[in-house]
């Protein structure tokens, strides 16, 4: 869990470029964080990468909306793995 | 009486410097940009030479998070865009945004960006293709994104014609400033193709030489000894202003913009049409266009690739459209230091003629040590020379049988 949230903001923060702090798990990742929906999709497809998930359920993924979304949607699915 | 189009702002990111002026030294001192490739391992290749930009460092002109989402094409096309822009003084205004355009050209866009998705599509499905693939590889997008660097509202999209992009992009815009549809366009070329899928593909061509042992005289236009050309990449871009509207805001205005010639061989894939003859319709299309005579020229910048076919079939046209002024006019081919920039090659190119015609020096065309009968011009050989130059061409051809040539002229009022 500490995992994942850790890395979710690091990626984050990488991708768009701004401080880790700002990356709360309350904070949606295009209204809040200023991302694009090119740098939302980035995102989560480097996260998937990153953990290993495959890549088999497109649908799960779309709505994802804040930090906290991410981390949740990684964390079933590294589970169920 | 129609308007007047003049060069206000040059930038160029080359393998000779990462500024007009230092690229510009190096050619007046017969430097060769070549050396062994240094961005990826070229074991099992055929060919392990071309001419790289040395120190590029893209922060110093795209933040962070743009610019990773930019293939190395768009980063030179926006460096070099900038570069041009502060040199025309724009900077902080004096021109309406509407008015103002960008046409940047690129023979293969983002081909470095293909080669890694594709690698990752092999390897990891489809899921893992970036979503920034698309907009990172297609070839407008070096002038997309200096229309977006720069705020610019007006004219805006890409030119394709291989190696003559950066050629064609700057004589479209060109009549489009002249026609009345802007008063600027930043136009020109970039490239970004020393990439292990490119440099496979014109290895197996035979298009490029193979002088590994021997980088710097690899690129050796015109001369008997030639095997092919040597890559290049980088940008060239200028400002094209309309001439009142340069005049009003006190631009510096040194070199004038006068012609366009386009042709195309209908010949092949590849080859040039025999005899240059595509190559002589568009020089003689863009004396017409500019109102000259053959012996108003006093320099031709070649296109001057170090192939085979190119160099003999140019001499050719040149003889065709000059006749005997051929051979009292100048003909250099600044391909031999700055290797072959493909799409971008037509933009620093015509950088090099507009500072020849500013400066009176006509760069040298280097490593020309034995005579072919076959190109028997005055090739400017191994040293820069003093002369006036009021007139030049600068010639690009592609493959697809496409043939862009340019004229200018010094800025004499």
């Amino acid at each position: 869990m500490a995992d994942i949230v850790e890395k979710v903001r690091q990626v984050i923060s990488e991708k768009l470029q701004i401080d880790a702090a700002q990356v709360t798990m309350e904070a949606a990742i295009v209204e809040d964080l200023g991302a694009d929906s090119l740098e939302q999709a980035d995102i989560l497809f480097s996260l998937e990468d990153e953990f290993g998930i495959a890549a088999d359920d497109t649908d799960e993924a779309d709505g994802l909306k804040t930090v906290a979304d991410i981390v949740s949607y990684l964390e079933k699915k590294v589970t169920a793995e | 009486m129609s308007r007047r189009v003049v060069i206000t702002g040059m930038g160029a990111v080359t393998p000779l410097g990462l500024s007009v002026r230092e690229s510009w030294e190096s050619l007046l001192a017969g430097k060769s940009g070549a050396g062994e490739i240094a961005q990826f391992d070229t074991s099992g290749f055929a060919v392990r030479i071309a001419c790289e930009l040395s120190g590029f460092a893209v922060e110093d002109y795209i933040d962070k998070r743009d610019a990773r989402k930019m293939d190395p094409c768009t980063h030179y096309g926006v460096a070099a865009s900038q570069m041009a822009w502060k040199d025309a003084g724009f900077e902080d205004g004096g021109y309406d945004a509407d008015r103002a355009g960008v046409l940047i050209g690129s023979g293969v866009g983002g081909i470095q960006t293909f080669g890694v998705q594709h690698a990752i599509l092999m390897e990891k499905g489809p899921r893992r293709v970036s979503p920034f693939f698309i907009p990172m590889m297609i070839a407008d997008m070096p002038s997309g994104a200096a229309s977006i660097a720069l705020g610019l509202k007006g004219p805006n999209f890409a030119t394709v014609s291989a190696c003559a992009s950066g050629a064609h992009a700057i004589g479209v815009a060109f009549h489009t400033v002249r026609r009345g549809d802007a008063d600027i366009m930043v136009a020109g070329g970039a490239e970004a193709a020393i990439c292990p899928i490119a440099v496979g593909g014109f290895a197996n061509m035979k298009a490029i030489s193979s002088r590994n042992d021997d980088p710097e005289r690899a690129s050796r236009p015109f001369d008997a000894e030639r095997d092919g050309f040597v890559l290049g990449e980088g940008a060239g871009i200028v400002v094209l202003e309309e001439l009142e509207h340069a005049k009003a805001r006190g631009a510096h205005i040194a070199v004038e913009v006068i012609g366009f010639g386009a042709t195309s061989d209908a010949f092949h894939i590849t080859a040039p049409a025999p005899g240059g003859e595509g190559a002589a319709r568009a020089m003689k299309e863009a004396l017409r266009d500019a109102e000259l005579v053959p012996s108003d020229i006093d320099y031709i910048n070649a296109h001057g690739t170090s192939t085979p076919l190119n160099d003999k079939y140019e001499t050719a046209a040149v003889k065709s459209v000059f006749g005997d002024h051929a051979y009292k006019l100048a003909t250099s081919s600044t391909k031999s230091m700055t290797g072959h920039l493909l799409g971008a090659a037509g933009g620093i190119e015509l950088i090099f003629t507009a500072l020849t015609l500013e400066s009176s020096v006509i760069p040298p065309t280097i490593n020309y040590d034995t005579p072919d009968p076959e190109c028997d011009l005055d090739y400017v050989p191994n040293q820069a020379r003093e002369t006036k130059v009021t007139a030049a061409l600068s010639n690009s051809f592609g493959f697809g049988g496409h043939n862009a040539v340019l004229a200018a002229r010094r800025f004499e009022g």
